[in-house]
């Protein structure tokens, strides 16, 4: 089985290859000049003590690199779309499963060995891109933390998740389908909602969040430019989430007077956040369910392979 | 059913009352056939009337709705040990159309336990086939041989083809079935053939399937079919029959009534003249008492006409 499996996937991991070598060959000096940079500005402001400004140093003339390092994102989603879906339902719009599932191989292990080697494949290749794009996001991190969209889904484990949860995505929609296009739409398709609703709905509430009230004026807390701040509220004394500007403040125009109004009074922010030492916890748990929702597929995916026509 | 007498000395194949549903519509029903060892049998009906839905029962790619089908006693498994036993040559000869033939026979070793892949590449050497080419590039008769050979390296005991010539010009359609030929002359191997042209294949094959609207019409031996069917011609009669001879079809003319016959005993009557007929009329002679009878279910066959 692996002898086919490896004739039918060579041109792929071919491209793969050649894929991952120009994204090394684009980051690896990319990587190198911006730590340089990096280490270079911080020397620089804490001789002086004024650190605010880094951002904008460190990324000048990289903004076409930063694109293609947030392109990996879609590195997962493509992979389910052209390595899962085409899994089983091209092989049975090419009428191949006919070839092959009357030889003396059962479908268990027709499916178990295709499956398994592109489950594998998808990791290993979103294991080297996450490593890759965690080594050149380095210097960001200690400004912005890891836990933002554009950092945290596309470093640690959590794209080996997406990647395989992609792969199973595509092998149980093109066994349910059984036909090509439909199957790398819809997959494309039911990826994104479930990454959509994952991000929105299910993350913020993988680990109960931090709630902290802070002084609306004066120093943010320290650290807290690293935080996945996931609301950020006004609320008044006694507690209660406000958005309307009370009549004692009312006089106040500019944005930092009526602050300065609203703290006298007693008001407070209200930051539900997540720190940035939570980063490990929550790509485990948000692995783990990606993962989960892969095994899930691969056994619909097994139930239709072993009991429907072909 | 499936005990030790049957599966060794039964026959190759066995169905009873066997049918397959897509949605609403049997595409095969109450399907009974027997189908010796050793036979090359041809599987012959009109376009629709389920032959390779029987086919694919046989082999285990589906399964039956209703009814039951055994091989050399077995029902169709997903098994290593059933499939083994199995060549099965689907209809167009899917091949993975990026490898070669010799690709395919590499891979052929790994997914199954007996393979010959010295033989076919031998067989395919002396048809000149290339066998380093993707098998895509190849003419459809060079495919054909391809599929063949691979469904042949396994070494099955019943070997299963889906209209393998129907796609074929009459050159490559010869070269496949003297290929088929010399496969089956050692004699173990049974071979199940469908067409829906019975003189494609007729001189390979001799044991004759015909399966009309998802029925079994004949299931014999061709000699023994060609023996038992006449054509009849003589003055019309009409509403008589014929003592001894069931009517198949019937052909009335103002001077004379034409009718096929199965036989079961000599016909003596001196009005009939008594001609012999070529398998393919026989086989045409069922295909329309079929659509008649489904023409006229009130009147039935048209045999008293």
């Amino acid at each position: 089985m692996t002898a086919l499996v490896w004739r039918l996937h060579r041109a792929q991991v071919a491209v793969a290859v050649v894929l991952l070598a120009a994204l090394t060959a684009v980051l690896i000096p990319s990587g190198i000049h911006m730590a340089a940079a990096y280490h270079q500005a911080l020397a620089g402001c804490a001789a002086t003590n004024r650190c605010t400004s880094l951002q904008n140093t460190l990324f000048q003339g990289d903004g076409l690199i930063l694109d293609l390092v947030l392109a990996t994102l879609a590195v997962p989603a493509l992979l389910g779309m052209f390595v899962g879906a085409p899994l089983v339902a091209k092989e049975d719009e090419d009428g191949t499963l006919r070839l092959v599932w009357t030889q003396a191989v059962t479908r268990r292990a027709w499916l178990g060995v295709s499956a398994g080697w592109t489950l594998l494949g998808a990791a290993v290749i979103t294991l080297l891109i996450s490593a890759l794009v965690a080594w050149w996001h380095q210097p960001e991190y200690g400004l912005f933390g890891r836990l933002l969209p554009g950092a945290f889904d596309i470093q640690g484990s959590v794209p080996i998740g997406y990647a395989v949860f992609g792969v199973a995505l595509g092998i149980m929609i093109g066994s349910w389908v059984r036909r090509m296009l439909p199957a790398v739409a819809i997959t494309l398709a039911a990826f994104a909602v479930v990454r959509g609703v994952v991000f929105m709905f299910v993350r913020p509430h993988l680990l109960a969040p931090i709630h902290l009230l802070a002084p609306l004026v004066g120093a943010e807390p320290a650290g807290s430019t690293t935080w996945w701040i996931i609301t950020r509220e006004v609320v008044d004394a006694g507690g209660q989430v406000t958005t309307t500007v009370p009549a004692v403040c009312s006089a106040a125009v500019r944005t930092d007077t009526v602050s300065n109004c609203l703290a006298a009074h007693g008001y407070q922010s209200a930051v539900t956040y997540q720190p940035d030492s939570r980063y490990g916890t929550l790509q485990g748990l948000e692995t783990g369910l990606f993962l989960a929702l892969a095994v899930a597929c691969l056994a619909v995916a097994y139930w239709l392979v072993t009991t429907r026509d072909a | 059913m499936s005990g030790p007498a049957s599966g060794a000395s039964g026959p190759a194949i066995r169905t009873a009352g066997v049918g397959k549903r897509f949605g609403s519509a049997w595409a095969l029903r109450g399907c009974t056939v027997s189908v010796p060892r050793g036979r090359v049998s041809a599987l012959v009906g009109p376009n629709g009337a389920g032959k390779t839905t029987l086919l694919r029962l046989l082999v285990g790619l589906a399964r039956p709705t209703a009814g039951e089908v055994r091989v050399f006693g077995e029902a169709p498994a997903q098994t290593g040990a059933f499939l083994a036993g199995v060549g099965y040559l689907a209809q167009e000869a899917p091949m993975y159309r990026r490898l070669s033939a010799f690709e395919h026979l590499a891979v052929g070793a790994h997914l199954n336990r007996v393979w010959d892949a010295q033989e076919a590449r031998e067989r395919l050497a002396d048809l000149e086939v290339p066998l380093d080419r993707p098998v895509g590039t190849l003419s459809g008769g060079q495919r054909s041989q391809v599929a063949l050979a691979l469904a042949l390296a396994k070494r099955p005991r019943l070997l299963l083809l889906d209209e393998p010539v129907a796609a074929l010009d009459p050159l490559a359609r010869r070269e496949f079935l003297a290929s088929l030929a010399m496969a089956t002359v050692s004699g173990d191997l049974s071979v199940v053939l469908s067409s829906h042209l019975v003189h494609h294949i007729e001189h390979v094959c001799d044991h004759l399937i015909l399966l009309a609207d998802g029925q079994t019409q004949i299931s014999d031996d061709i000699d023994t079919v060609l023996a038992g069917h006449r054509l009849l011609v003589g003055p019309p009669r009409p509403g008589a029959g014929v003592p001894g001879a069931t009517v198949i079809d019937a052909t009335d003319h103002h001077r004379q009534s034409r009718l096929v016959v199965r036989l079961t005993r000599p016909v003596l009557d001196p009005a009939w003249h008594t001609e012999e007929l070529s398998l393919e009329e026989i086989i045409l002679a069922y295909m329309r008492r079929r659509r008649s009878a489904i023409d006229r279910p009130a009147t039935g066959i048209r045999t008293a006409s």
